[in-house]
């Protein structure tokens, strides 16, 4: 029970802990950016073609990587769409295993094995990303290139990914085998590796806690790190296919600056 | 400012690179230079800064760097094998080649078929001493008659010398007429000079059609009726001989025709009043700026390629020089600086056994302009189709272009099509050279050696020294000139083991040695004033020619008169056209250079606001720009800052061959002009042209 | 050391991008520009104005960029230099959006670079834009010094409560 407790009090710890990060390092970092340059910007002229399209190519295909190179941007592809999905499927099944009334959706199993599906697939999409961001990070220690990997980050998401998929394969390994239950992919083959082993009912909760705190405590650390791009960049960026707005901006201050004084020409 | 002179070796650790000394040809000033050099490339370059000047370089210069790696350079010799289809031959093909054609040419139609055209002068002192001495033509010509012609001839005939420069910085008021100190061409002391001269107070009266950026300093922007400046100053001379405001002592003693030229511009009417209907300047403006032109000491008027883009020019050219002599201020503190040339020698000496004497005058005499200070290259295509005043069988194209440069482009290329020999010499393809037989990579101004004359006010020689090594195939002049020496049987007179060989030669005269000018790129002589003193100047008489006997003994007006120019718009063709440039380009070698296209990557048209507003054409509409010749279509720039009734346009763009990033970039503007040929001068009349235009698209 | 900044002499300054140019080719910024050049005319023929800015990195003493950068890549040195270390750098361009004169410029790659001061020149040496600028438009030096310059020509401080180090004579 002990354990639990501790459980119960990180979490929200965690969860907390996000958020004063968003608040410190996102909204007070917008609240900047409006006290600074919040009068250069015409609100009313904002074009929102631009915005859509700046939204597909940053956000989406993420364009600016592809153009440091193929391996970069299908690492960040795979770590990126790979964890938002994930963390999607993460919020669903828990919203509807514990707290809606999920029972139409998940009889049957249709429903129940779409979350499994969704949750494994882009669980291994995360673990390729980063299994090549930590071959990269490996690679290239030592050098200058070094400074601009994401080591811990890369260390840490590779951790909650890991033991997420441990501790799914030995729930597996604990319960004879299901209908459908193929749908679980890595899961379901892991559990099935498991289960000629020793029994892990002991084990499977310590290494479930673990996986969850590792992945409340990732969720703290991505308001405090380098990972706080994951909100920053897909914001400015889309912002920054504003040309007139850009461009308005600059000019206004130049225009202000190049103002004659009273008497000069 | 802060101290350059001194930083070389910090530069050099900074960036574990090596100086050399340069000089940069991307225009004709010829600005003295450092580039810095790691493992065989450039890892920076700026101005020399122990020069005149003083770190700087100007844009186009400091983004040159760019060429040394340009793939789209020409990169061995090529001939032509049909109409745009070059093969690749070798050096000693190309030259055995062009070797056996002159010999032929000499012998059937005599040497002086044969003519050298050059736009900027890298080392073609060798193809002199070759062509005009060993092979005997007298056709040796740069490119003067696109540029400056007008004025050059001016400051001979009137002041004895050929190029006048500027102690702008001791002046305190500074009246330009067509030249745009600050725009294209920029010899950067002058520049810096000009405007701390503004800032202390100094007035400066900018007369142009157009706002230059000149303008922008100025204190008085006059927006004169295009091609109308002679007016202008025929009545500032009209006032100052009226109020006696001339220097009276100076004159008598050091002017050649004072007492003529006073009763000539009273009895020829050239009033205020008078100019003021021809010039659209009020009468009382043009008083007081004559009044305050005599007036103020040190003062001085100056001009450059923008009178001589009219066919009365000339006249007007010579009376800016005029009303600088009447001052009494000429090679003065703060005034024009007849400058002492450094004691250079040429690198090789023809020994007399060896030379052929011309048997026929020089082409610009032979055509009826015996004092053009450089070929009327307009009636070249004459010359070539139709042996007028003889015939010219054989054209070399040094770093010039003229299929694009020079007005009538048709005929222009049909000529080059016709010769029997033409070889074009550059760093890059060209338009002639897509026309010529033979095209030889010449190597750029970071790969090879040439010492000269400095535009600075002092006596300065600077010196190049190579700073990478061959480009491709790519040679020097020098060594082209001596591979073609070796083929003809001049090979013992063009003969050196390195360059070092001919610099000792070339500055045997100065008080320094090869070894200090291979460092510091320079050597400087002392500034010295009132030259003519000493002298006097080197004119027929000795004094400031008012009145020119050079023009007398041909049978031209001795006293500069005042005509309109030759084409007046009218209700066809409404505009006049008139053209400057970008001060980010020049010529071929800025065309492919991303730097430059980034900053500025084409050409427009500049119309005046209400002009525009009539015509419906709003900022970045394409319009069409037609002459009675042929029509255009060209991007528009609504200003406000252009005299309404005018279109200038941005010369140099508009080039067809590119296959780079500057393929299909902007207007050619000359197939719209039509042959032009200034009087006496030979110079090319440009803006002798009227235009009407209308919207193409928005 | 006291803190570094510019001069800049608006009468002087021909809008020539000499500057810009040597700029990029001393600090090989590539295809992004560190300084911003514009030309602006105004007036009605013929009385017509033209004026010129070429505009750096100003080095605020409270600089916005600084304040907005999420993950604290961009410094301030003890000489006022305000550099950005790309390897922390996440490319959100908070910093663009924070700047009053829209200074840091971001390359294809999305990494956000801007004017280093020549962070490796010496302080006694020029900057690159200044020694290549042909009239000498541009001083950079202690802002102690360029204050008692600039009062000579009636220059004065760029304004903002961000405190841009630049003075510009008029």
């Amino acid at each position: 029970m002990t354990r639990m407790a501790v459980f119960w009090i990180l979490i929200p710890l965690f969860i907390g802990v996000l958020f004063i990060g968003l608040y410190r390092n996102l909204l007070a970092k917008l609240a900047v950016i409006f006290g600074a340059s919040g009068r250069f910007i015409p609100w009313g002229d904002v074009d929102a073609a631009a915005l859509g399209q700046a939204y597909a190519d940053e956000v989406v295909f993420q364009r600016r990587i592809r153009l440091r190179g193929r391996v970069p941007w299908t690492r960040h592809i795979l770590i990126s769409w790979g964890f938002s999905v994930l963390f999607v499927f993460d919020i669903l099944t828990a919203l509807l295993t514990k707290y809606l009334p999920s029972e139409p959706f998940l009889d049957g199993n249709v429903g129940w094995l779409f979350l499994k599906f969704g949750l494994n697939l882009s669980g291994m999409v995360l673990l390729v990303g980063l299994l090549i961001a930590l071959a990269r990070s490996v690679t290239t220690a030592g050098t200058e290139q070094a400074r601009f990997n994401d080591m811990p980050g890369t260390v840490f998401l590779l951790l909650v990914v890991v033991t997420g998929f441990v501790a799914q394969g030995m729930r597996f390994a604990n319960v004879p085998p299901q209908p459908g239950y193929g749908w679980a992919l890595l899961g379901s083959w892991m559990g099935e590796a498991m289960r000629a082993g020793a029994p892990y009912a002991g084990s499977h909760a310590f290494v479930w806690v673990t996986h969850a705190l590792l992945a409340s405590a990732f969720l703290a650390y991505l308001g405090w790190s380098r990972m706080i791009h994951v909100f920053a960049a897909p914001l400015g960026r889309i912002f920054y296919s504003q040309v007139a707005l850009r461009e308005a901006k600059v000019r206004t201050v130049m225009e202000g600056l190049l103002k004659p004084r009273a008497g000069s020409r | 400012m802060k101290e350059t002179a001194g930083t070389t070796e910090a530069l050099e650790r900074l960036r574990d690179a090596e100086m050399t000394p340069g000089i940069c040809y991307v225009c004709p000033w010829t600005c003295p230079t450092e580039v810095y050099t790691r493992k065989g490339e450039i890892v920076y370059v700026r101005g020399n800064t122990r020069a005149s000047t003083k770190g700087s370089r100007c844009v186009k210069g400091e983004a040159s760097h760019v060429l040394a790696k340009d793939d789209n350079r020409l990169k061995h010799p090529m001939r032509r094998v049909g109409p745009s289809r070059f093969e690749r031959i070798t050096w000693d093909e190309a030259l055995t080649q062009i070797a056996r054609k002159l010999t032929g040419i000499k012998a059937t139609y005599g040497p002086e078929a044969v003519a050298y055209l050059w736009h900027v002068d890298p080392n073609s002192v060798f193809a002199q001493l070759f062509l005009t001495e060993c092979y005997g033509t007298p056709n040796y010509y740069g490119h003067t008659s696109a540029c400056e012609q007008d004025r050059r001839l001016a400051a001979l005939t009137v002041l004895g010398h050929v190029f006048p420069v500027h102690d702008y910085e001791n002046a305190k008021f500074i009246m330009l007429l067509g030249i745009n100190m600050l725009g294209a061409n920029q010899n950067l002391f002058e520049s810096r000079g000009l405007l701390a001269a503004v800032a202390k107070g100094a007035r400066l009266v900018v007369v142009d059609p157009a706002f230059t950026a000149t303008a922008e300093k100025a204190s008085e922007w006059i927006p004169i009726a295009p091609g109308t400046d002679g007016a202008l100053l025929f009545a500032m001379a009209h006032v100052i001989v009226q109020d006696k405001l001339y220097d009276e002592a100076f004159c008598r003693q050091w002017t050649h025709g004072f007492d003529e030229f006073c009763r000539h511009v009273v009895a020829r009417g050239y009033t205020p009043e008078w100019a003021a209907g021809i010039t659209d300047v009020p009468a009382d403006k043009i008083r007081r700026l004559a009044r305050e032109f005599a007036t103020t000491r040190p003062a001085m008027l100056e001009t450059f390629k923008g009178l001589g883009n009219y066919a009365n020019g000339l006249d007007a050219s010579r009376v800016v020089y005029i009303l600088d002599a009447l001052t009494g201020q000429v090679d003065g503190p703060g005034n024009l600086i007849l400058k002492d040339w450094a004691p250079l020698q040429p690198p090789l000496t023809i020994p007399e056994a060896r030379k052929t004497k011309p048997g026929k005058p020089p082409l610009h005499v032979a055509m009826g302009y015996p004092l053009a200070p450089d070929l009327p290259t307009q009636l070249l295509p004459k010359a070539i189709l139709e042996g007028t005043p003889y015939p010219v069988k054989a054209l070399f194209f040094q770093c010039t272009n003229p299929v694009m440069s020079e007005p009538n482009t048709a005929l222009y290329r049909k000529a080059v099509q016709a010769l029997e020999l033409s070889v074009a010499i550059d760093t890059y393809f060209s338009e002639t050279a897509a026309e010529c037989e033979f095209v030889l990579p010449e190597a750029s101004f970071y790969e090879r050696a040439e010492i000269r004359q400095s535009l600075a006010m002092p006596p300065e020689a600077i010196i190049c020294v190579p700073a990478l090594a061959a480009y491709h195939e790519a040679r020097p002049v020098y060594d082209i000139v001596r591979g073609l020496a070796e083929k003809m049987g001049y090979g013992d007179l063009f003969r050196w083991n390195s360059w070092e060989e001919w610099g000792r030669r070339i500055i045997k005269d100065l008080p320094t040695d090869l070894d200090t000018l291979k460092k510091t790129g320079f050597w400087s002589g002392e500034l010295t004033y009132h030259k003519y003193t000493r002298t006097g100047f080197a004119t027929p008489t000795g004094k400031i020619e008012l009145m020119s006997e050079a023009f007398a003994k041909h049978g031209y007006n001795a006293l500069p008169e005042y005509r309109d120019r030759q084409v007046i718009p009218d209700e066809a063709y409404p505009f006049q056209l008139i053209n400057s440039k970008f001060e980010m380009h020049c010529n071929l070698t800025t065309q492919n250079n991303p730097i430059l296209l980034r900053i500025r990557g084409e050409n427009w048209a500049e119309l005046n606001t209400s002009d525009a507003a009539r015509l419906g054409i709003r900022d970045g509409d394409r319009i069409e720009v037609a002459s009675p010749q042929a029509a255009v279509t060209i991007k528009a720039k609504v200003r406000a800052g252009i005299r309404p009734g005018v279109v200038c346009v941005r010369h140099g763009h508009g080039f067809g061959h590119w296959q780079g990033i500057a393929k299909g970039r902007g207007t050619h503007i000359n197939p719209i002009l039509g042959t032009n040929v200034n009087p006496i001068s030979g110079g090319i009349g440009y803006n002798e042209c009227k235009v009407r235009i209308r919207k193409v698209s928005g | 050391m006291g803190t570094r900044g510019w001069l800049f002499d608006i009468g002087k300054c021909t809008g020539c991008h000499a500057c810009e140019v040597a700029c990029a080719t001393w600090n090989a910024t590539g295809a992004v520009s560190w300084r911003q050049i514009v030309k602006i005319e105004t007036g009605v023929y013929p009385n017509v104005g033209t004026r010129n800015l070429s505009m750096p990195c100003l080095h605020c003493d409270h600089a916005p960029c600084l304040q907005a950068c999420p993950v604290a890549a961009i410094t301030k040195r003890d000489d006022g230099v305000v550099l950005v270390d790309q390897a922390k750098c996440v490319g959100c361009m908070f910093c663009f959006w924070a700047c009053p004169f829209g200074v840091p410029q971001f390359g294809a790659e999305g990494k956000m670079s801007k004017c280093t001061f020549c962070a490796d020149r010496p302080a006694e040496l020029p900057r690159a834009c200044e020694e290549v600028c042909p009239t000498k438009a541009i001083l950079s030096g202690e802002m102690h010094e360029l204050e008692a310059l600039a009062a000579r020509s009636g220059g004065e401080r760029v304004g903002g409560p961000a405190g841009p180090a630049m003075f510009v004579i008029r």
